[in-house]
């Protein structure tokens, strides 16, 4: 599309570079992007002539919202699986388990979002449609959080939040998957290792319920290393769910990462970035100080 | 050549793979889809799209999906027309009285007079009056951005004058044979209320308005709804419109980047209509009952260019020669499907002028090895066809272009690049040869300057670097006669001198197509891309 430009006046081109700063030298450029940012002034988006700060605030809690249900699905249905594999190592159980957490792991989830809207959307017409955060005809619960399952529930709309729970389910169980399987495939190799350890004998022969030794002695141990790979993987979705975005028509921070861009839009594209890699940082953190929580060997001075 | 899967390749692959088991259950339930059509949510028509509007002040906008907001929502003195072919109302390029009930121009051409429909409100209820007219003309000079461009050659702030509360008077400055068909663009000829501007900033030069980029006060059919970027965004009918009362009562567009799922969504009955779904997907709507293809010719051409200041290119021989090695007729077929009129002419032919029995090509790979080894390359070259990744129609003509040169000898490698850089580059004549498919007013003169002119190198337009004096000169003559028997003779002479150059191998005209279901009654096709929701409706 061309619709014409005006002529190009050089006096206005050189106003634009000034106002922008971009007749400054390059560390210069750096050190205020730097200093902009602190003070939370994450540059303009020419793509929707709005501050990236607030085109983040704007899609963040949807992708927040996707991505803690997916953890929490990759949490709940991880746990019992790997524990269930590694107590019963090489059963039909565990075997189905290992076979499907490989299969989880290694298929492009943006691929198993197709399939699932194909199938499950298209030709079966069991899952709701793929149009983002509701259907067509619905509207958003009013805005207070900007996370709809937490605003349907603050405007007393148990409706609005089952419809939010809905159409959340198809692409948070996406995104879970790869997860999920890297959960179980862990924690069944530390439980099988774990539940080979001197102590686990020695509670064994003192009586102990088979049972409280999973779950008390074997388990408790076995979770640290699985706790670290969910710390990596709860950035990861943070960071990851670009296509699966894309493919259900989310409007979070992948879809604006995608527009961005397309658009060269560098503010937006680095404002991204930045939020994601702050974000990793953080749940990081919080992951190795879990870890004293686990393990009372751990203690932070 | 791309070796990756795109998203859609994947699943049109996992459609085939599941084929067999999948096929009952699937048509199953596209006829369940259809069977329940008792037409749901009449009074709400929902579009699919894959971007947003950016500035909603129409003196200022460039870009399409604003255009298409604000065609409902501003209104300018004249509109396209339309006109009955076999029973279906089709667009025209030729303007009728719309916001003018009627008007007249001098002998002269320069003089025109329009008088006001009467009872025209805008959306705030102030009524339309001359003041509001001069206003919103002298306001399209003054912020003097992509809009007025044209315009401004002939017109200036004093042009404009009002006669009485419901008459307006334009001299211009110099005679314009397009004036009035530059005045119907939505975004030229819009007319907006100056008491809502100027309590909300006012007008200033250079500059659109903030406030008006994000709200409107128009006197079309429909209002501008909520906005949720990212989502979704809205047209709201206005219950006082001066035509009556728009049957649909809101139009919502649907952010739906990945055009298989705008795909499935049209095919599910949820989403009513799509815009320029990739060909390959268009044609499996094909024989669908519940699905209707609107499809037309739009002004503007598909074509792969040439940098003509770039080595081979700037040979005119090497130019010719990859007209003659290039096959349109294999390029639409896998390209569109069959469904576009290919170019004979470097013009579209729903131009004024349009002269096809002039085109002198016709696929001849032999002919272009002649020409090929005359130019000094009997052996060939090697360059890059360069399409914006994504766009399957472009990615084709790329992909089978690269076949035919490499009959002649040449050997290209074509490459899909991002969008922004795309277009960074071939505004920059980075790009040796692209791919690229325009949409142009149905103005000859605005199409030959943009595209053609020298001046208009680079971001205006001619993205070729397309240089000649006595083009040049011929588009000067064009902007300045206005009789249309010599401008007939101009437009034919100037094709003559550029099927001679071939800035670009032209393919065909660039398409408009819709898919939409069937249950959608009165959209119709403009070939100036304009979308007019009013009177559309949704009934069985």
């Amino acid at each position: 599309m061309y619709l014409g430009e005006g002529e190009q006046d050089p006096g206005v081109v050189a106003a634009l570079r000034h106002q922008w700063g971009l007749d400054r030298p390059l560390p210069v450029q750096y050190v205020d992007y730097l200093r902009n940012a602190l003070s939370g002034n994450l540059g303009f988006s020419i793509h929707s002539g709005r501050p990236v700060a607030d085109d983040l605030r704007h899609y963040m809690p949807a992708t927040v919202e996707l991505s803690l249900l997916s953890f929490v699905i990759a949490v709940v249905l991880g746990i019992p699986l790997g524990v269930l594999s590694g107590a019963r190592v090489n059963t039909a159980t565990d075997h189905a388990s290992r076979v499907g957490s490989l299969l989880f792991l290694s298929m492009p989830s943006f691929w198993f979002g197709l399939i699932v809207i194909y199938v499950g959307y298209f030709v079966l017409g069991w899952l709701p449609s793929p149009t983002g955060r509701l259907g067509m005809t619905d509207t958003a619960p009013p805005p207070v959080t900007g996370l709809y399952l937490m605003d349907s529930l603050l405007a007393g709309d148990p409706g609005a939040f089952v419809r939010a729970l809905w159409y959340l389910l198809p692409p948070a169980f996406t995104l879970a998957l790869p997860s999920l399987g890297l959960v179980v495939r862990m924690l069944r190799s530390s439980i099988v290792e774990v539940l080979g350890q001197d102590y686990i004998r020695t509670a064994r022969s003192k009586g102990a319920a088979a049972r409280s030794v999973l779950y008390r002695h074997a388990l408790r141990n076995a979770l640290i290393p699985t706790v670290t790979v969910l710390g990596v993987q709860f950035g990861l979705l943070f960071s990851g769910n670009v296509l699966v975005e894309t493919v259900f028509s989310w409007p979070g921070i992948g879809a604006y990462l995608v527009q961005a861009i397309s658009w060269l839009d560098y503010s937006a594209v680095m404002g991204c970035t930045l939020l994601i890699a702050v974000l990793f940082v953080a749940v990081n953190v919080l992951v190795d100080l879990s870890y004293a929580a686990l393990d009372p060997r751990v203690t932070y001075g | 050549m791309m070796a990756r899967f795109t998203r859609r390749e994947f699943l049109r692959h996992t459609a085939v793979a599941a084929g067999a088991g999948l096929a009952a259950t699937y048509a199953a339930g596209v006829r369940e889809a259809g069977a329940a059509a008792s037409v749901p949510n009449a009074d709400t028509l929902f579009y699919g799209v894959y971007w947003e509007p950016v500035n909603l002040d129409p003196h200022a906008i460039t870009d399409w999906g604003s255009m298409w907001m604000l065609d409902n929502i501003y209104e300018p003195l004249l509109r396209y027309q339309t006109k009955q072919v076999n029973g279906q109302t089709v667009g025209t390029a030729d303007v009728g009285p719309h916001l003018a009930r009627d008007f007249n121009a001098s002998k002269d051409g320069k003089t025109y007079t329009f008088r006001l429909r009467q009872g025209v409100k805008f959306h705030s209820g102030d009524p339309l009056t001359a003041d509001a007219v001069k206003y919103s003309i002298n306001r399209m000079l003054t912020v003097n951005l992509g809009p007025a461009s044209l315009i401004s050659k002939f017109m200036d702030q004093k042009s404009t004058t009002v006669v009485d509360p419901q008459t307006v008077r334009v001299a211009l400055t110099r005679p314009c044979p397009f004036f009035l068909k530059l005045l119907a663009a939505t975004n030229t000829g819009a007319i907006v209320n100056p008491k809502t501007v100027e309590a909300h900033g006012g007008t200033q030069p250079g500059k659109f308005n903030e406030w008006m980029s994000r709200n409107t006060d128009g006197t079309g059919p429909f209002k501008w709804g909520t906005w949720t970027a990212g989502q979704e965004f809205d047209l709201v009918a206005n219950d006082q419109y001066w035509a009556g009362t728009p049957k649909l009562r809101r139009v919502a567009f649907r952010v739906i980047s990945d055009f298989a799922t705008q795909f499935l969504l049209l095919k599910r009955g949820e989403l009513d209509i799509v815009y320029r779904l990739p060909p390959d997907m268009t044609t499996q709507l094909i024989g669908n009952p519940d699905i209707v293809i609107s499809r037309d010719s739009g002004i503007g051409m598909h074509q792969i260019y040439m940098q003509n200041r770039m080595k081979p290119f700037d040979d005119v021989r090497v130019r010719r020669a990859m007209v003659y090695a290039v096959d349109p007729f294999a390029i639409n077929r896998a390209a569109a499907f069959g469904l576009a009129t290919v170019a004979r002419s470097m013009l579209p032919s729903g131009l004024e002028g349009f002269t096809p029995s002039l085109w002198p090509y016709k696929h001849d790979p032999e002919k272009a090895k002649a020409l090929l080894s005359e130019a000094g390359y009997a052996k060939g070259f090697a360059t890059t066809i360069a399409f914006n990744a994504g766009n399957t129609e472009r990615e084709q003509t790329a992909v089978l272009a690269q076949a035919s040169l490499r009959n002649v000898g040449i050997d290209a490698k074509v490459e899909g690049i991002p969008w922004g850089t795309f277009v960074t580059n071939y505004q920059d004549g980075k790009m040796p040869l692209f791919v690229l498919s325009g949409l142009e007013l149905p103005i000859v003169d605005n199409y030959v300057n943009n595209i053609f002119y020298s001046k208009s190198a680079g971001a205006k337009g001619n993205f070729a670097f397309y240089s000649n004096p006595q083009a040049d000169r011929l588009i000067d003559r064009l902007l300045a006669t206005v009789d249309p028997q010599a401008r007939k003779q101009t437009v034919t002479e100037l094709q003559r001198v550029l099927n001679a150059d071939v800035p670009s191998v032209p393919i065909y005209d660039s398409l408009l197509m819709y898919a939409h279901r069937g249950w959608v009654k009165g959209w119709v096709l403009y070939p100036s891309g304009n979308w007019y929701f009013f009177p559309v409706e949704k009934r069985a």
